[in-house]
């Protein structure tokens, strides 16, 4: 069976400390973080600071400030601060999205409460290990592919063929769709020593898709070939969580149909069976 | 791993689209005889055009099944039991294939 509750040495326990506002703190908000040390026998807790947020617009802004003022170990990652970079993803207020980019008036009165992106490893804190989604997101070679001659001067493409990038280019692989789909939760992970039995999730399939529909990409069937199996593509059900949750926007459930509709379409001589069948 | 992921994607579509007027040529029969006795029910299916798609309703219903199920054991189990879900699931299936293929054939043409 897949697992459907967390491990015992996962599960949070209520330890969790409380950091209490200083006096004469204003628009005092309560943020609620996951907190895990790998180095602690300990469980997962969720300590609750209480912030002044009369200067923090941001869920990163009060983070950061509860990192520099409040508790010096809590571990995130965060960089460019404007939704660029990818890196403050996290659950906030049970749903996955950017810190940087989640205003704390959208959030409303009550408590922010803060958890590592779902059904990842946690390295600490709200820190996951991202290893496997970057593994995927290799494994669709993500670079323009051609047979023919490397032109002189640039690859050239017309601004209606451009124009199709629109919507897949802007991925900045937060992970936050993957990791909120349930089909990648059970099936994101390798089953067997060959490779197979893993879903590639939303953000790897997006990325396949801007590869695909890129006109000056040639190898269109061979890419569609690495994802021709019962669980690499197919274990996307529709659930729509990742175009729910994208903090740019996109699709990414819209590009996984694209692909099927491209699998659907493509002549049977380009199989993988007509193809293995071909080389022999 | 077998390479049958689209094989099985389109063969759902396809069984989807197909159930749909069956399924609403089945609702306004069974509407229809509502309050029938088991002599009419069996009179209908005699019919050899209600026998015919009566079958390939039940046939093609098993075979939708079938893979809809599939998925679902694909995506949950991931122990050894996996693949005698599966083969019991196909079993299944091909089991009320043959029932409905052998009785619509003894009612509806035999008979």
């Amino acid at each position: 069976m897949v697992q459907l509750t967390l491990p015992a040495n996962s599960k949070v326990n209520k330890n969790g400390k409380h950091y209490p506002a200083k006096e004469g703190a204003e628009k005092v908000r309560t943020f609620r973080v996951y907190r895990y040390d790998p180095d602690q026998p300990d469980n997962p807790r969720v300590d609750s600071y209480e912030v002044d947020c009369s200067n923090v617009s941001m869920v990163l802004d009060g983070l950061i400030k509860i990192k520099n003022e409040i508790d010096p170990g809590l571990a995130f990652r965060r960089s460019c601060r404007e939704g660029v970079c990818g890196s403050c993803a996290f659950n906030i207020n049970g749903a996955n999205t950017l810190a940087c980019t989640k205003s704390l008036d959208d959030l409303g009165a009550g408590d922010i409460t803060v958890y590592p992106l779902p059904h990842q490893p946690v390295v600490k804190d709200l820190v996951t290990d991202l290893s496997n989604f970057y593994k995927q997101h290799a494994y669709i070679e993500p670079f323009l592919q051609a047979r023919d001659a490397e032109p002189e001067t640039e690859w050239r493409q017309s601004p209606e063929d451009r124009a199709k990038l629109d919507g897949l280019y802007e991925c900045i692989l937060c992970a936050c769709c993957s990791t909120s789909c349930p089909s990648y939760w059970w099936n994101g992970d390798e089953k067997d020593t060959n490779g197979e039995g893993e879903y590639l999730g939303p953000a790897a399939l997006l990325q396949a898709y801007r590869w695909l529909a890129d006109s000056r990409d040639q190898l269109t069937n061979d890419r569609l070939n690495k994802l021709e199996d019962e669980f690499k593509l197919y274990r996307c059900h529709t659930i729509m969580n990742c175009a729910q949750v994208c903090p740019k926007h996109l699709n990414p459930a819209k590009a996984i149909a694209e692909i099927k509709k491209m699998m659907v379409t493509r002549p049977p001589a380009n199989t993988p069976k007509s193809v293995k069948a071909a080389a022999e | 791993m077998s390479k049958k992921g689209t094989t099985t994607f389109i063969i759902q579509r396809a069984s989807a689209v197909l159930l749909m007027p069956l399924a609403a040529w089945l609702m306004f029969s069974l509407i229809v005889y509502v309050g029938a006795g088991y002599e009419a029910a069996r009179g209908w299916i005699a019919n050899w055009v209600n026998g015919l798609l009566f079958g390939a309703f039940i046939i093609i219903g098993a075979w939708h099944a079938r893979i809809g199920m599939a998925e679902i054991i694909t995506d949950y189990i991931h122990s050894w039991l996996k693949d005698i879900l599966l083969f019991v699931n196909w079993l299944v299936a091909l089991c009320a294939i043959v029932a409905v293929a052998w009785s619509v054939y003894n009612i509806s043409f035999a008979g």
